[in-house]
């Protein structure tokens, strides 16, 4: 797994979360613009999880692989989870909350997928 | 007021909904690679992220559909989630031999940082309120014996 194109991934996680966190704090419910962004992150997440899975049919073996691709579906999985919420039209500023919430639990993940390749 | 009360899932509930069902899916996933690969490693600690995985599903589902049933069920589920991470966190810190692979519950969740322990203490506050009372339709007379 390229290490740093993970990071670069990390990091954006990380300042998706802090951005919610901000949100969160002047309760004010996630807006269109930080959906936006938070779409950009699945999109990364979706294509690493794509590289990762042809590298690993190509016939690469992380030592627990099992447990690699549990973490991999942990970091495609969560994000439209808190996008649905966010989007529905009772959001407030609690839903900022949440997205960044799981946003930080999805950045942890990389840096687990990262650590078991 | 009153439709303003009955939406769903409420203010801090909302993010406790998310919460429960990030910790349902990511015990659950773990609790089934567990048990699936090795077992006869740590029985007593694969099981025990078995029942863990189980409480916060049941949670998440009771904390996602609001009602007076589902209010009563989570108020069980977090008492016994608060009483397991307190009696497995004591004995992993006490003998750690008991649990040679660490639980979702060892040293008091310290692998979750620590949300584990303070995840119950926060759900139950907030389920004892009574403006979540009334969301849940859970009314005081039905529950003064609780």
């Amino acid at each position: 797994m390229n290490a740093i194109a993970a990071l670069a991934i990390f990091v954006f996680l990380m300042a998706l979360s802090v951005w919610g966190l901000m949100l969160a704090v002047r309760r004010r419910p996630p807006d269109r613009s930080y959906l936006a962004a938070v779409v950009v992150g699945e999109v990364e997440l979706v294509i690493q999880a794509i590289v990762a899975l042809i590298v690993i049919i190509a016939g690469h073996r992380p030592p627990s692989l099992a447990e690699y691709l549990g973490y991999l579906f942990v970091t495609v999985a969560f994000l439209p989870y808190a996008l649905v919420r966010a989007r529905s039209p009772q959001a407030n500023h609690w839903d900022s909350s949440v997205v960044a919430v799981v946003t930080f639990a999805v950045a942890v993940a990389v840096l687990r997928l990262l650590d078991l390749w | 007021m009153t439709t303003e009360i009955h939406r769903k899932p409420l203010g801090l509930g909302r993010l406790l909904a998310a919460v429960y069902t990030l910790f349902a899916v990511s015990a659950g996933a773990r609790a089934i690679f567990q048990i699936a690969t090795k077992f006869s490693h740590a029985p007593l600690a694969y099981t025990l992220s078995a029942v863990a995985a189980l409480i916060y599903l049941l949670a998440a589902v009771c904390f996602n559909w609001p009602s007076a049933a589902s209010w009563r069920t989570a108020v069980v589920a977090l008492c016994i989630e608060f009483a397991g991470v307190v009696v497995v966190g004591t004995l992993s810190v006490v003998n750690s031999g008991w649990f040679p692979d660490a639980s979702v519950w060892s040293d008091y969740g310290i692998g979750y940082g620590f949300v584990p322990v303070v995840l119950p203490i926060i759900g139950l506050l907030w389920l004892r309120r009574p403006e979540t009372r009334e969301a849940f339709g859970e009314t005081e007379a039905e529950t003064a014996a609780v």
